[in-house]
């Protein structure tokens, strides 16, 4: 069962994404951000992570960069949740090692999509 | 030339005491009173000359008057009566005249002594002086007589008479010359007086009565002259000013002042409109009746321009922006407070400030051959320049402008403080930004939760619920869409300027196709393939949104059977990016009106189609921040194309 943990500080947000990937059982963890996110990180085994941009305390482009900088997680494919606003910013979301990204609002069926593809790709069943 | 002396023969002197004595009397008051009659110099002349031959019993004689006028005593000139012939100027006598005119005395000439004339007659030549001037000389001829002794002694009364007469008559013709000047300076005065534009009033002292006004005056008052004299002055003017002019008269007529009072200035109603009027005062007596004079000019004008000019700069000086100007050399004539401030110019600047300390070093160039040249040759320039203001440069707008009153050239300058403009674009753009954050946040929530109970997360939906959560899925969506719109919209309102990218147009019509290939679902895209990459400079995303606008629209409104046809090419300068579809299309009426915001046609509202009335403005807002324009041809029930134009951007290699 792929593990997917879900970084995002607005709770409604993130239990959302939650559900949408536990219907299609996919088993989920949460971080309210990208400090949280590194703990999960190194006690668990994560297949991908579903990472927001703006966040307190480690926004998403640090969080990306220190997990392409640990050998643990260097290879976990990150899924990036931008603002339309944002979306320019995107180039530097990939510099730093997104692996594909989605643009806020979004809708869960397109990034379970996004998810399941992403998954397919690294291996991951 | 001979001496006189004593006549051996002929003339009786002694018979000619008695009668001569009375003849000469006669004739003085006969000559007084015929010039003072006609005041006519060649009457008297006749009157002496007719005196003296009676007296003398000479048989001819002339009187020749000397012109003085001319620098030497010119014989020449003279006026001569020679009883009934003229004499010879280069005669004898001339000769004897000369003597006369050169030593100022009498001479007698005796024929005897008289060698080239034996049947010669005996001269006497006598010198008319007046005022010890030589004015001129009685010539008297007698044949074969002499003349006796003492015949100069005897008539130096008449002699005397003629002369003082001739001095009378003098200065009576000064004295009527005199009068006549006065009279032309006079008359001269009161032309100056009647054509000066300042009013002149006379006013009696004693009771204060107008006693003549010129025209001025009497236009300023606003009645004919005739009303004016004789009017008390009091009624023309308001209470404060007859006080004025009523106590300069008391005072003036107590000391005997004569002079002209400092101006007095009154405000006075004049046929309804008010007139500001400058009086000046001044006493003068005649015949003993004292008089005031008062000088009134009319300075409605000088002090409203005044008055004009002190608002203006007053107004000026409050205006946060920069306004000077200069003269065509650039040396300053005017800078407001706002300048100074922005400049840091808090001391007041010698009059030895130009332009030139306005900018930095390094702009002074461009101020000198850009900026106001270009002000000279086209009347304004206006652009971006930077100052030099006290704590490091300003980034300003500037408009300078030339121009020319009378024969004075002079620059104006408008500087506006762009920092402030700066800060308020950055807080907007970051305002932009964060409400589109808080606000699309919720509605991710609202929009997915939606959609997990639609996919049925929860179990099966009832019938009734289904259609609710279908409503509130499409309103999450539009109001998603149009917060998108008006967050767009308002950042291009902000002015935040235009990225400068290469864009490759090709490449975003291919993302864009890609990304909204669902809502095309069953519609044939008709992507034309063009040659090369055509290529415009600005921002990618807005040139993205403004295909995806356009190419939303297209499949909006048209039926699912319809075929869209997205292409771009290269015309000239210009990329042309062409959008069209073979929908319901619109009345050519709703055209002009398709690109104002929340503007939406009327198939769009019989239809109802999905939009937020934002999109074309959008497209709109984009296409002018990138410099091009927008074509649009419509037909109902055929298709609408809109054709986009954009200039090209041009690799410099």
């Amino acid at each position: 069962m792929a593990r997917v943990l879900i970084v995002d500080d607005d709770p409604d947000v993130r239990q959302l994404v939650e559900m949408k990937l536990k219907l299609d059982g996919i088993e989920t963890f949460g971080a309210t951000n990208g400090a949280e996110a590194l703990e999960v990180m190194a006690k668990e085994a994560i297949d991908l992570v579903v990472l927001d941009l703006m966040m307190p305390v480690m926004d998403g482009f640090e969080t990306c960069r220190r997990m392409r900088s640990q050998e643990e997680t260097a290879s976990i494919p990150v899924i990036m949740l931008t603002a339309r606003a944002q979306a320019a910013d995107m180039q530097e979301g990939f510099l730093t090692g997104a692996t594909d990204y989605v643009i806020k609002p979004f809708s869960p069926r397109e990034l379970l999509s996004r998810v399941r593809s992403t998954l397919v790709r690294h291996g991951v069943r | 030339m001979t001496t006189a002396r004593q006549s051996s023969t002929g003339f009786d002197a002694s018979t000619m005491d008695a009668a001569a004595s009375r003849h000469m009397l006669e004739a003085i008051v006969t000559i007084q009173r015929e010039h003072v009659r006609n005041g006519d110099r060649g009457a008297l002349w006749d009157l002496v000359l007719d005196a003296m031959l009676d007296l003398t019993g000479s048989a001819r004689g002339f009187v020749a008057e000397l012109d003085w006028s001319a620098t030497v005593p010119d014989l020449e000139t003279r006026a001569v009566r020679w009883t009934g012939e003229h004499a010879d100027p280069s005669s004898e006598v001339g000769v004897l005249i000369s003597h006369v005119v050169a030593t100022e005395t009498p001479l007698v000439v005796d024929p005897a002594t008289r060698a080239r004339r034996p049947a010669g007659d005996a001269f006497l030549a006598l010198p008319l002086m007046s005022s010890d001037r030589l004015v001129g000389v009685v010539c008297l001829a007698a044949p074969r007589r002499t003349y006796p002794r003492d015949v100069v002694a005897r008539l130096e009364p008449l002699v005397l008479a003629c002369a003082g007469i001739v001095e009378a008559l003098q200065s009576a013709r000064e004295r009527t010359r005199a009068a006549q000047r006065l009279a032309e300076t006079a008359s001269f005065l009161s032309a100056v007086i009647e054509s000066t534009v300042d009013g002149v009033v006379v006013i009696r002292s004693s009771d204060s009565v107008i006693e003549s006004v010129n025209g001025a005056a009497a236009e300023l008052a606003g009645l004919p002259a005739t009303r004016l004299i004789g009017a008390p002055v009091a009624d023309l003017l308001d209470d404060r000013t007859a006080a004025y002019v009523a106590r300069f008269s008391r005072v003036s007529h107590r000391r005997g002042l004569g002079s002209l009072t400092p101006t007095f200035r009154a405000t006075v109603d004049v046929g309804g409109r008010t007139r500001t009027l400058d009086l000046a005062l001044s006493e003068f007596s005649i015949d003993g009746v004292r008089r005031v004079v008062t000088l009134v000019r009319d300075v409605s004008e000088q002090v409203a321009a005044s008055r004009l000019a002190e608002r203006a700069g007053a107004i000026l000086d409050q205006a946060p922006d920069l306004v000077a100007w200069s003269d065509e050399e650039g040396a300053l004539r005017y800078l407001n407070r706002g300048g100074r401030r922005l400049l840091g110019w808090h001391d007041e600047r010698p009059g030895t400030a130009t332009v030139d300390g306005f900018v930095p070093a390094w702009q002074r160039v461009r101020l000198h051959d850009e900026v106001i040249p270009a002000a000279r040759r086209d009347g304004t320039w206006s652009g971006e320049l930077t100052f030099a203001g006290p704590d490091g440069e300003i980034p300003v707008w500037l408009v300078a402008l030339s121009g020319r009153d009378d024969d004075e050239g002079y620059l104006a300058f408008l500087a506006r403080d762009l920092r402030e403009r700066d800060e308020i674009e950055r807080i907007k753009a970051s305002f932009v930004s964060s409400v589109s954050h808080e606000l699309r946040t919720p509605l991710t929530s609202i929009i997915g939760y939606v959609e997990l109970l639609q996919d049925g997360a929860f179990g099966e939906i009832a019938p009734g619920s289904a259609g609710i959560l279908d409503v509130i899925h499409k309103n999450g969506r539009r109001l998603l869409e149009l917060i998108g719109d008006i967050l767009h919209l308002s950042a291009f309102d902000a002015g935040m300027t235009v990225a400068s990218e290469e864009v490759d147009v090709e490449t975003v019509i291919d993302d864009v196709l890609e990304q909204t290939a669902v809502l095309m679902g069953a519609r044939t895209v008709e992507r034309r393939p063009s040659a090369g990459h055509p290529t415009v400079r600005g921002s990618r995303t807005e040139i993205e949104t403004l295909v995806t606008n356009l190419v939303t629209n297209a499949a909006r409104f048209s039926s699912t059977d319809a075929t869209v046809g997205v292409g771009v090419e290269t015309a000239g300068d210009e990329v042309v990016l062409t959008v069209s579809d073979t929908g319901m299309g619109m009345p050519e009426n709703e055209i002009p009106r398709l690109f104002e915001r929340f503007q939406r046609g009327e198939a769009a509202h019989r239809d109802e189609i999905q939009g937020t009335g934002l999109g074309l403005a959008i497209v709109d807002a984009v296409v002018r921040r990138h410099g091009g324009r927008i074509d649009v041809t419509s037909t109902v029930g055929v298709g609408t194309t809109f054709a986009v134009r954009l200039p090209r951007h041009q690799e410099a290699t």
